[in-house]
């Protein structure tokens, strides 16, 4: 234990942590009980009380000394089966706060045990606060998964299937992310799924569609720290693999590079554009056609990087402006750029022989913006305006 | 205008004097000395706080340029080596703080994400001399001939998988206790997933450091391999310069690396396609888990490294630029 403390809120509670670390273990319980129904120390600071301990936890190796305290306290409390034996004067406060402690402590070795039997006795019911304590349950689940046994119940919570245990098509793939990771170290393949099966629940709200699946490849990106010319083309090959609806299509760099020289991946109607004026074939369709794969050497690859240059700084621009960052916003980008790029390629290539390859093979992709079956190409306006504004 | 640590200052620096003379003397040259120097000259990754910490302990006029670098080492010992409390996991560091997920929404590495870390054995003589009572009985007898230390480890590193296990098993549990008494820090781990081709290198564990980028010592050292998850650890940071001593074998990772991907190992053979992710974090409690989970492998470095400094550090910065776009180019070797 530290000599002194800080005489202020952060203090005080440092230090009832230090002194409730060098108890003895059954004390430890008691006390920690105690905690999280509101009382002593933890009384009255305006949060939760896992909030106040989480808070109380110091940084580095000391923080996850103490967790593990924690987590051994939390196990011994789960054994004695707070769902079906009642415990303590405030049983749902005392639940929701053990909980929500456990989804922050990642302690698999402990934990994962007693909360998959909690789980599986289903005898976890009520509320503390509006808050439904399978809910936290939830949470303490996505947080201490020690093996993939759970990999089915969050493909069924995507699918809005699941009977018991409340969430979304969002929390199942947080769900997922939070598998035990593949060799140490890349995502579990139930990712890609329930990526799908969250973008398909998205995909109604129209204009934050893609900023929240954004959110979502964001978690993913972080969670798994790797070269980002990597994560470009694995999106690409798990969209792919899992089929995510076609305007997740603007949530992804849609030019990913692979690992030859020169070969490159693309948005579709770029790659025909590029096919037709320097006669390169499209190696590999991906993406339900969408994306292209092309092995491309000078005057293609030029335009190549100078597309990809004008979009990538028209994308930039488009971000900062909220209004318009719907994918319905970046497919009128692409199309812009692709009505400017055409001036690059001498000879010049007509924009009439581009028009029908991009609506028979690109198609919209935001369902109430426009339909290739339902828009005669002729009536297609190529005015980039007209495009971001709708 | 001369920079510190990535930032231009209005008048002189401080540190500007002994930094210049340290570059002035021997940049371009392949100087050990002058490599640390531009390292602080570019390591953007150091906060304001931090450097007010080391001028605090440096002083903040006149520092002369020949004590410069023995009054940096001293500080390194005083404030990250020998501390239970280091800078790197104060609030001033808090902007190369890792995130690490939890159950909730938000971003951060995946707790159970792999890190590896090499346990240089032969460095821990000192150790194992405070530890010959131990019950196990493992190092029994080392406090009569040190010399013979390196007979002895090689005797442990070479016996069977089961007396290998018990060995490994013994002196972790040595290094739990020794910790919380005599602490040294940081543990630099990287990701076992990037490290783990390395692990059938035919040069063992030769690959192994020179993958990490850790200095070659003088004579050969037997390492072991931990793997552990990141959620263990309680808090994971990207390093800086001041974590890595006076070391320049140290190098900044490009300003537009995001910090959960920590900072680039310096292959020292150059044969590097990608950087590793390199990360700093306190001493932590190992369990035997984490050797065998790493397949439990021990190996002798030979210290064989043919490159030389100046061309590993070229090969690394052009690397980066590769990787990271131009914006890497400002930095220098």
């Amino acid at each position: 234990m530290k000599a002194e403390y800080p005489d202020n809120p952060v203090g005080w509670a440092r230090r009832a942590v230090d002194q409730w670390l060098v108890l003895a273990p059954v004390d430890r319980e008691a006390r920690l009980v105690r905690w999280l129904q509101n009382y002593d120390e933890a009384a009255d600071w305006g949060d939760e009380p896992y909030i106040w301990i989480l808070n109380s936890l110091p940084p580095g190796a000391d923080g996850a000394d103490a967790r593990k305290a924690m987590a051994e306290v939390i196990q011994a409390v789960l054994a004695r089966r707070p769902d079906v034996e009642p415990l303590g004067k405030h049983r749902e406060q005392l639940l929701y706060n053990l909980l929500q402690l456990a989804a922050a402590i990642y302690r698999p070795n402990r934990l994962w045990q007693p909360l998959l039997e909690l789980l599986n006795r289903r005898k976890l019911a009520g509320e503390f606060l509006g808050s439904d304590l399978r809910a936290s349950l939830r949470a303490a689940l996505i947080g201490n998964q020690g093996d993939g046994q759970l990999a089915e119940l969050w493909l069924r919570m995507g699918r809005n299937q699941e009977d018991y245990l409340p969430g979304t098509p969002v929390h199942a793939y947080y769900g997922a992310l939070m598998l035990p990771p593949v060799d140490g170290g890349r995502p579990s393949p139930v990712v890609k799924d329930s990526l799908s099966l969250a973008a398909a629940d998205l995909e109604s709200d129209f204009d934050r569609r893609r900023p929240r699946f954004m959110e979502l490849l964001r978690s993913l990106t972080t969670a798994f720290p790797r070269d980002s010319a990597r994560w470009d083309r694995d999106l690409v090959f798990m969209a792919d693999e899992a089929r995510w609806p076609i305007w997740t299509c603007s949530c992804v760099n849609m030019f990913p590079r692979f690992t030859e020289p020169g070969e490159v991946g693309m948005p579709a109607p770029v790659a025909r554009t590029i096919r037709s004026s320097f006669d390169v074939q499209i190696s590999q369709e991906l993406w339900g056609g969408c994306v292209a794969r092309m092995t491309l050497r000078g005057e293609a690859l030029a335009y190549y990087e100078r597309f990809h240059d004008k979009f990538a700084a028209y994308l930039a621009s488009m971000q900062e402006q909220v209004r318009y960052r719907s994918d319905a916003a970046w497919e009128g980008l692409l199309h812009i750029t692709l009505e400017r790029s055409l001036k690059w390629i001498v000879p010049p290539s007509p924009l009439k022989t581009l028009a029908p390859f991009h609506y028979l093979t690109f198609p919209a992709l935001n369902p109430g913006f426009s339909s290739p079956t339902r828009l005669p190409t002729s009536a297609i306006s190529f005015s980039g305006s007209s495009f971001l504004l709708r | 205008m001369f920079k510190i640590f990535g930032r231009s200052y209005p008048g002189t620096h401080p540190l500007e004097h002994p930094l210049r003379a340290l570059l002035e003397r021997q940049a371009g040259t392949g100087d050990e000395d002058a490599a640390v120097a531009f390292n602080m000259v570019d390591d953007h990754r150091v906060p304001g706080g931090r450097e007010r910490l080391l001028l605090e302990s440096l002083g903040s006029t006149d520092i002369a340029a020949t004590k410069f670098k023995d009054d940096f080492k001293d500080f390194f010992k005083s404030n990250i080596r020998f501390t239970q409390t280091p800078d790197f996991i104060l609030p001033v560091n808090a902007e190369n703080r890792v995130p690490i997920r939890t159950g909730f929404e938000g971003d951060g590495l995946q707790p159970g994400l792999s890190l590896v870390r090499l346990l240089d054995l032969s460095g821990l003589v000192s150790v194992y001399r405070r530890y010959t009572r131990h019950k196990s009985g493992q190092f029994t007898g080392l406090e009569r001939d040190p010399a013979k230390f390196p007979e002895w480890l090689e005797g442990k590193c070479k016996a069977g998988d089961a007396a290998k296990e018990e060995f490994i098993g013994a002196t972790l549990d040595i290094l739990n206790a020794d910790r919380k008494a005599l602490p040294y820090q940081p543990v630099w781990a990287a990701l076992w997933d990037e490290f783990s081709p390395y692990l059938s290198h035919p040069a063992g564990a030769t690959r192994w450091r020179q993958a990490l980028g850790l200095k070659p010592q003088t004579s050969p050292r037997w390492y072991a391999v931990l793997k552990y998850t990141a959620g263990e650890v309680g808090s994971l940071y990207r390093p800086t310069q001041i974590d890595a001593d006076w070391n320049c074998y140290h190098a900044p990772s490009a300003g537009s690396a995001p910090v959960w991907r920590g900072g680039c190992t310096m292959d020292c053979r150059g044969e590097c396609m990608l950087p590793l992710s390199e990360y700093v974090h306190q001493q932590i409690d190992h369990e035997p888990e984490h050797w065998t989970s790493a397949g439990g492998r021990v190996g002798l470095d030979q210290m064989t490294d043919t490159l030389g400094f100046q061309e590993q550090r070229r090969r690394h910065h052009e690397l980066l630029v590769s990787h990271f776009g131009e914006a890497a180019r400002r930095w220098r070797c």
